[in-house]
């Protein structure tokens, strides 16, 4: 294993709406560890990969990989590795870009689990980002692994986290583990309220 | 007994269970930055004639809206008090809603300072940490854009001012 930093320059064509973005660099974090294969970047549970034009993208829950010869695909991750690698980014700033990205894809929750392994870099910032992102959008489907993440957050996170998350879980149409959510206690009683209805709602 | 009412993200403020109001300096920063935010040295809020009208107003605050949110939290203060303690002035050309009727309603509270932002912080963590009745009312948003709906639809909210949540939801360009 060889520790190193790569620096990447691109232009990159966003789809459908022309702009062009210049990512200056893809530049994984100082821990990053140069993965055998060669080409690829592995960095605090992002995988981010060329080989052979595939781009693979793995995140820490099993089998919630994205390997794609897409374009698109290719040029989005590349714009969601350079935004990550870049941890002193101003998330609430660059909210609009989030919002880019959800209206500009059918498909997004293969993105949704790219984001969760943004998690793992800790970054409160990154986790904002992440609850603001999913609360802004409804999701008919909610894998296991998914929910158990949000909910882990509502019951373990601080307030800000619990908001968040919170947030999140009233754009759920199914929750497969209502009683967890029971016994959940938000450190703020008008949320909790709210947590109270939507679990009331849901046993009705 | 005339009100103004204002948006709050509620999570910011002490509940008066979990957490407490102590005193001023002691609130959250992020709820004075996030909350009370001013323009040119002033806050905006909305009057309403009594408790009947507050469900009105937080429609009207609805209505501009630009991102998913699911309720909402408004607060709703005397307006005799908050008179005799700071500077307020009907603004109606300031009211940014879609509801026509409310603009009318508009109010700055104006010539705010770091002392008075302190002040009107004082009275919000006051009534948000009252655990008993309080003038804190939830909105539910799906709840409100039907009632926006109707407005719109009897011409009685401007189409043209909604929020961009509120006109994707009404799916209207």
């Amino acid at each position: 294993m060889i520790e190193e930093i790569a620096t990447l320059s691109l232009a990159v064509v966003m789809p459908l709406t022309g702009t062009t973005v210049d990512i200056k660099k893809v530049e994984p974090t100082p821990t990053a560890i140069y993965n055998d294969s060669g080409k690829g970047y592995e960095f605090e549970g992002i995988f981010l990969e060329d080989k052979e034009n595939i781009y693979t993208l793995m995140c820490p829950f099993e089998n919630n990989s994205l390997t794609t010869q897409s374009d698109d695909d290719k040029k989005l991750l590349m714009v969601f590795a350079s935004k990550l690698a870049d941890l002193t980014i101003d998330f609430d700033e660059d909210y609009s870009y989030f919002k880019f990205l959800s209206e500009l894809r059918d498909d997004e929750q293969k993105y949704i689990n790219f984001l969760y392994g943004a998690l793992y870099n800790g970054d409160l910032k990154i986790c904002n980002a992440i609850s603001i992102y999913l609360s802004q959008r409804s999701f008919k489907f909610i894998n296991a692994d998914e929910e158990n993440f949000v909910l882990q957050l509502l019951k373990n996170g601080d307030l800000g986290k619990q908001y968040f998350s919170l947030q999140t879980i009233l754009n759920w149409d199914n929750i497969s583990n209502l009683n967890e959510l029971k016994s959940v206690k938000i450190a703020n009683r008008y949320l909790q309220e709210d947590l109270e209805d939507f679990i009331s709602q849901k046993e009705s | 007994m005339a009100y103004l009412v204002r948006k709050i993200n509620i999570n910011q403020w002490p509940d008066g269970e979990n957490s407490f109001f102590v005193s001023k300096e002691e609130l959250n920063a992020d709820a004075v930055t996030s909350d009370l935010r001013t323009t040119n040295n002033t806050l905006s809020w909305w009057r309403i004639d009594d408790e009947t009208e507050l469900e009105s107003a937080g429609i009207s605050i609805v209505s501009k809206l630009n991102s998913k949110q699911n309720n909402i939290r408004i607060i709703a203060l005397s307006f005799e008090e908050l008179e005799a303690n700071f500077c307020l002035k009907n603004t109606p050309n300031q009211g940014d809603t879609a509801v026509k009727e409310f603009k009318q309603r508009h109010y700055d509270m104006c010539n705010m300072n770091y002392g008075l932002l302190g002040k009107i912080s004082y009275f919000i963590a006051k009534e948000t940490s009252q655990t008993k009745k309080n003038m804190i009312l939830k909105i539910n948003v799906k709840a409100a854009i039907a009632k926006i709906k109707e407005l719109v639809e009897k011409g009685k909210a401007d189409k043209e001012m909604l929020g961009d949540y509120i006109k994707e939801q009404l799916k209207i360009n």
